[in-house]
């Protein structure tokens, strides 16, 4: 016996594709996780098969997202040298392109590298920001990009900037739900230990989270994890 | 306009305030769909169970049992990312052994249950009830996934009015009837019974489903040191 495959287009498809596409992702809490899902599509969309996203951080560093993989190498080489495509910031819908990786002279070391890996050609995209965040997108090509139109990543990068804001929103929804949870049972061990009430217990959090300088949910989690509750001496 | 679109303007020209837009999206869903009522639950996982609201204090008090039992379709919608139908309650006891009797008493035939989720990432369900068994047509189950699309960025919408903070969800407690008291029950219990938290949980709901009443209430008596465990 065998299951009926639902034609295309009809409700019964689109349900059991959209129940494939959140079995195929267990694990969601991870914002690079969500990253990955948009790189993917662009890397499809473009025939790209190096795909990643860039945040700059006004410190001067960057947190990658997404990166395909293979990228690592190019991505930590980003992070230690200034002189990189992948290392600017660019403004939404700005396109920097190498043409080759084997000859650029702007970028020699990252070129190289990334050439060495084989890929040919690579462009960067400027995309919307992120909570005032500049973001860039790579798209690496295993062939040379000599002759394409950089305005037609532009639609691309579009896109790609306003899912990131979305995954980025749901993820940090996700963790403050999480979060509440947690300082609420925090909030109960000490409330019991030290027979103190809600409010109280509260303060107590929110002083040790300031004393230990680490975030209210980072220090509920740890107390509910190791019950360790007891002040300090 | 795009249907979600559409019926976003809608319910901001209904929402007395921005708190107000969770419930009357599902009192809009409710009516839209011809069902004896929408709820909506905020679930992260089988521990974090307490924000729900409803179109009605009985689709609430439906939400609230699921949430309570840690069972039902809203559970297994959320756990799968799929839609759950179940549409005949009558025939789901062994699949929900005390969800689906307790639901038949109060008047409900059968569920629908649409995860709220956007790019994999889910964050809880939407549930439709109706008083009599079978499936939605095919319009309706298209309406309901609107619905459900609509109140994701509701929820979204909700949390960023608190400046996306991790760690505050005044907005969003609001709109859902919050429940912190569940939490700090849990920890209270964890400590009194020298267990975990996620049995300590579960002794809360044993206690209130061999009591019969909320988890809530249990919850309170704990906190006002009124119960203790064991």
């Amino acid at each position: 016996m065998s299951t009926p495959t639902p034609t295309p287009g009809t409700l019964a498809w689109s349900l059991a594709q959209q129940a494939a596409f959140a079995s195929s992702w267990n694990s969601t809490e991870d914002r690079d996780k969500g990253a990955r899902a948009i790189t993917r599509v662009v890397a499809g969309a473009t025939g790209a098969t190096g795909v990643g996203l860039i945040v700059h951080w006004a410190t001067g560093g960057r947190e990658h997202l997404g990166s395909l993989p293979r990228m690592h190498a190019l991505d930590a080489l980003t992070d230690a040298y200034a002189a990189s495509p992948t290392g600017l910031v660019l403004a939404p819908g700005e396109v920097l392109t190498v043409r080759r990786t084997a000859t650029d002279e702007r970028w020699p070391e990252w070129s190289r590298l990334a050439h060495s890996l084989g890929w040919a050609s690579a462009e960067v995209v400027g995309l919307t920001e992120l909570r005032g965040r500049p973001v860039s997108m790579q798209l690496l090509w295993h062939t040379s990009r000599l002759g394409e139109g950089a305005s037609a990543l532009a639609p691309i990068g579009q896109w790609a900037g306003l899912e990131l804001r979305r995954v980025d929103r749901m993820v940090n929804l996700e963790r403050a739900l999480h979060s509440r949870t947690v300082i609420g049972r925090a909030q109960g061990i000490l409330m019991e230990r030290h027979g103190l009430t809600a409010p109280q217990a509260m303060a107590y959090l929110r002083r040790s989270s300031q004393d230990q300088q680490l975030r209210l949910a980072d220090l509920a989690a740890a107390m509910a994890e190791t019950d360790d509750t007891r002040p300090a001496p | 306009m795009t249907p979600v679109g559409a019926l976003l303007l809608s319910l901001l020209e209904e929402a007395r305030s921005s708190a107000d837009l969770p419930e009357t999206l599902c009192r809009h869903a409710a009516r839209d769909l011809s069902a004896h009522g929408v709820a909506i639950a905020l679930v992260l996982d089988e521990d974090g169970l307490d924000l729900h609201v409803g179109s009605s204090p009985e689709a609430a008090e439906l939400e609230r049992l699921q949430l309570d039992l840690g069972e039902g379709p809203c559970l297994e919608a959320h756990r799968t990312g799929s839609v759950v139908v179940a549409p005949d309650l009558w025939a789901e006891t062994e699949r929900w052994p005390v969800y689906a009797s307790s639901a038949a008493i109060l008047g409900i035939r059968s569920v629908h249950a649409f995860p709220l989720q956007m790019g994999g990432i889910r964050l809880g369900v939407m549930d439709v009830y109706r008083r009599e068994p079978g499936h939605l047509g095919e319009q309706d189950v298209v309406r309901a996934m609107t619905y459900a699309d609509v109140a994701v960025l509701v929820v979204l919408h909700l949390h960023a009015m608190d400046g996306s903070g991790p760690e505050q969800l005044g907005a969003l407690e609001e709109a859902f009837s919050a429940h912190p008291e569940i939490h700090q029950a849990t920890g209270m219990v964890a400590v009194q019974a020298d267990t975990d938290l996620r049995s300590a949980l579960l002794l809360i709901r044993a206690r209130a489903f061999v009591e019969g009443r909320p988890m809530l209430s249990v919850a309170t008596d704990v906190i006002s040191r009124t119960v203790r465990f064991p």
